[in-house]
């Protein structure tokens, strides 16, 4: 591997676990210095919330047009999945967008990095996940796991609700309380770990680096931030470099 | 409208009818001469059928996952629809264009000082059009022009299977719409709305919405001769929307 940055980087963690917190960290950091300092130069970001808003629309569209909704109901203008089916149909939806993207422009990971963004939740949260992606995928990840309470995801995902806000819209993507407690409660990323900060998960049979973050309590501090994201962004690329060693 | 450029332009015609070419030749214009002579300066395009593939994309995704098809039937080279064709092609799409236009463009104050939308779809059936455009709301055909290309049916269906032909894989590019639905293209109502006029307004929901109507047959390659085709048209629409 010759390249200087990451190809798909795996940006997981409980849904509000400061996700785009990171993003917008690294938004902060010039070109230049975040390939140096981070193994990340330009970035695309593939989030599958936009694609779980996207199907929730069309099905408002289906229902005026009389046909019954099948993959989330809605109540006070929120909605709810309780089918965990689309949180695998999302997973291959990855895989198809990757292959697609990869397809139109084959040197894109020449200068790009991919972060592929999800959260995942229940007792074979992960393990489930992860085991749906393409080898292909797989073989070109590191894992950035955000770690948190269920408490600080709820608190801050209520935050996200302001009182002009009452609707769930794609910007303002307060998940339901209900799912929350449902689906975001607990996962099976510790056990999937082993409880390591750091290291290899066997997926697939393929070797894929991971890290995990403790991201509380809550900070907007740059040099606070840095301080926490830095050096585990610089473990995961040890980790991704030698992976083959 | 205040500014020098057109908020949306409604492309549409058969499936096969020439949109993108007309695209192509804007293109290739250079920006400044863009804006003086057609009114069109940065522009961003919505194409329905865009849609309509991921839709059997995703199809094949619930498939795959032991899920019946929703909406779709894999053809190979492309998708045809479960139900009703008005009610995939026009009804729902129909209002889904205008929930995307309505929810992220409308609503973006600033947006059409610089940029004109295209929106581009494809319509056929007894109604395809009429209803199509009621199923807009006000605030979108306020803001819009129609650009129609218009051909033979027998022209659309050579040139759907010559783009395919000209490709080696399956892809979103390079797709062939499936016979059935050409079929449905076959007929449609844009006479029948515009009483055979090239050019005036449609009365939709008590609003006036220019239109024109171009015809694109032979097929071209060369600019010049797809300047000299399209670029009265565009003048007259211009002309159309900035007085009505």
């Amino acid at each position: 591997m010759t390249k200087l940055s990451f190809d798909n980087l795996m940006l997981i963690g409980r849904a509000a676990a400061g996700k785009s917190e990171l993003i917008d960290f690294l938004k902060k950091i010039p070109k230049e210095e975040r390939i140096q300092k981070y193994h990340i130069g330009a970035f695309e970001e593939m989030d599958d919330f936009p694609w779980l808003y996207q199907m929730w629309k069309d099905e408002d569209i289906w229902e005026k047009l009389g046909r019954p909704r099948k993959l989330a109901k809605k109540r006070d203008n929120v909605y709810l999945t309780e089918d965990y089916l689309i949180y695998d149909f999302t997973i291959f939806k990855f895989n198809e967008e990757i292959e697609k993207k990869i397809n139109e422009n084959p040197t894109f990971y020449e200068k790009n990095t991919l972060f592929v963004e999800y959260a995942r939740g229940r007792e074979d949260a992960y393990k489930r996940a992860l085991g749906y992606f393409d080898r292909k995928v797989l073989e070109k990840t590191a894992i950035f796991y955000l770690d948190n309470t269920f408490e600080e995801s709820m608190r801050r995902n209520t935050i996200r609700a302001t009182d002009k806000d009452t609707q769930q819209t794609i910007l303002n993507h307060r998940t339901p309380l209900e799912v929350m407690e449902y689906f975001y409660k607990i996962n099976d990323w510790h056990e999937l770990t082993d409880k390591k900060p750091h290291g290899y998960l066997d997926v697939q049979g393929i070797k894929v680096p991971f890290v995990t973050v403790w991201n509380m309590p809550e900070t907007l501090d740059f040099k606070l931030l840095e301080k926490r994201y830095g050096p585990a962004l610089t473990q995961l690329w040890s980790l991704y470099d030698n992976k083959s060693l | 409208m205040s500014n020098n450029t057109f908020d949306i332009i409604i492309l549409t015609g058969r499936a096969g009818a020439g949109k993108s070419e007309f695209i192509d030749f804007l293109k290739k214009v250079p920006l400044e001469d863009r804006i003086q002579k057609y009114h069109l300066g940065d522009f961003d395009e919505l194409d329905d059928f865009v849609w309509v593939w991921n839709m059997g994309v995703d199809d094949d995704i619930w498939e795959s996952l032991g899920q019946g098809r929703y909406h779709t039937v894999n053809v190979g080279h492309g998708y045809t629809e479960t139900h009703d064709k008005t009610l995939i092609y026009t009804d729902f799409m129909s209002k889904k264009i205008n929930h995307e236009l309505v929810s992220h463009y409308l609503n973006k104050e600033d947006y059409f000082e610089n940029k004109t939308l295209f929106v581009e779809f494809a319509r056929g059936g007894k109604e395809g059009f009429k209803k199509t455009f009621e199923h807009f709301d006000e605030s979108v055909l306020k803001r819009a022009a129609i650009f129609f290309i218009d051909n033979t049916a027998e022209e659309s269906e050579r040139r759907n299977q010559a783009r395919y032909d000209a490709q080696s894989t399956r892809s979103i590019l390079a797709h062939k719409t499936p016979d059935s639905v050409m079929k449905f293209y076959r007929t449609n109502d844009w006479k029948e709305l515009t009483k055979g006029d090239i050019s005036g307004y449609l009365n939709v929901k008590g609003v006036n919405v220019p239109y024109i109507s171009a015809w694109n047959i032979p097929e071209l390659d060369d600019h010049k001769l797809i300047e000299e085709r399209f670029a009265p048209h565009v003048i007259k629409l211009w002309e159309l929307y900035n007085n009505r």
